[in-house]
């Protein structure tokens, strides 16, 4: 009711209000231009008022300073991300190149990694862009993850039995899983390698707390040491949005398997590409 | 602070202007390439990891 009070106050209290405000103003002209007239160089004045102006500069710098940081975390590390995996792509596919052809009918799960650097490329057709040819490093910590997504190290290798664990950026540094909550049960994920194409299928999502590390395990929801018997998949982001308090995490299977003598799969076929 | 500031440039109007303009840039550049880094791998936002509590993990 109190805000009620306020709203219906009388026209006449109003210009009251007005009035006010605009004596204060005068006064203010007044002062700086009394400061002016004395020759003073700087913004004299009494000690008190001078020490409120400074603290209050120094509270606009640094609010303006926050601003800028939120700027370079949304904006600038996309750039940064962009130009890194660029190259990181390049530089694995000429690496492939150099490797020697593959002409084998089966694909072969076992590729060489080391830490840090990478061994794949990432398809999540659904996410467009953003999680297109994103290389996959081998290693989640956070300096690698601006180059694409990360790989736990000892979670299985693409079609291996066990789980493949992926963790990809949420927000900033391209955010390849911004769109993680976007995706459906039955979309699919591939991931290329020297040896070929690995067809997942998504098959369910879930949101945990960043302490879950069980989702990193080889069979995901079964007691620790159970046998794996396919070959999953584990890839999950930060959630929500903006935070880091819980995990998007989306789990799939291997449904196919494409040899580089095949070419490319039909899931990889979209303009542009 | 400001007006302290901008009494201490030299030159007219104009070119305290520009000197503003350049020091901005330059306080921007040192903002975006040396300290935001910094501050980030201090805080780390956005850290994605899930942590090896159980299971697997990372070593590091």
């Amino acid at each position: 009711m109190g805000s009620t009070t306020r709203l219906t106050i009388s026209p006449y209290r109003r210009n009251d209000w007005r009035s006010v405000m605009l004596i204060s103003a005068a006064n203010l002209e007044a002062t700086s231009a009394g400061v002016g007239m004395s020759g003073s160089k700087s913004d004299s004045g009494k000690p008190l008022r001078r020490a409120v102006r400074t603290v209050g500069e120094i509270l606009i710098t640094a609010g303006v300073v926050l601003l800028l940081f939120v700027g370079w975390q949304l904006w600038w590390t996309d750039i940064l991300a962009g130009r890194a995996q660029a190259q990181t792509r390049d530089q694995l596919e000429q690496q492939w190149q150099s490797d020697g052809p593959i002409d084998t009918d089966t694909v072969d799960t076992d590729i060489k990694t080391e830490y840090g650097e990478p061994f794949g490329l990432l398809y999540v057709p659904r996410l467009g862009d953003r999680a297109w040819k994103v290389p996959i490093i081998q290693g989640t910590e956070h300096s690698l993850l601006a180059n694409g997504v990360g790989h736990h190290v000892n979670s299985a290798l693409p079609g291996q039995l066990g789980n493949f664990a992926i963790a990809g950026h949420r927000t900033t540094y391209g955010a390849p899983f911004a769109d993680i909550d976007a995706l459906k049960p039955g979309d699919e994920v591939v991931v290329e390698t020297r040896k070929g194409w690995f067809i997942y299928e998504l098959d369910r999502d879930k949101i945990i707390s960043a302490t879950d590390g069980w989702v990193l395990d080889p069979v995901p929801g079964r007691p620790a040491g159970s046998q794996p018997r396919q070959a999953l998949l584990t890839m999950y982001a930060c959630h929500p949005k903006y935070s880091a308090a819980e995990r998007y995490v989306w789990f799939g299977e291997l449904r196919d398997e494409i040899p580089r003598s095949s070419g490319k799969p039909v899931q990889l076929n979209r303009a542009g590409n | 602070m400001y007006a302290w500031l901008w009494h201490r440039l030299p030159g007219s109007t104009s070119i305290r202007v520009i000197l503003v303009v350049c020091a901005v840039l330059i306080v921007v550049a040192l903002l975006f390439l040396l300290v935001f880094p910094w501050v980030e791998s201090i805080i780390e936002f956005d850290n994605t990891q899930v942590p090896q509590a159980v299971g697997l993990g990372d070593q590091q």
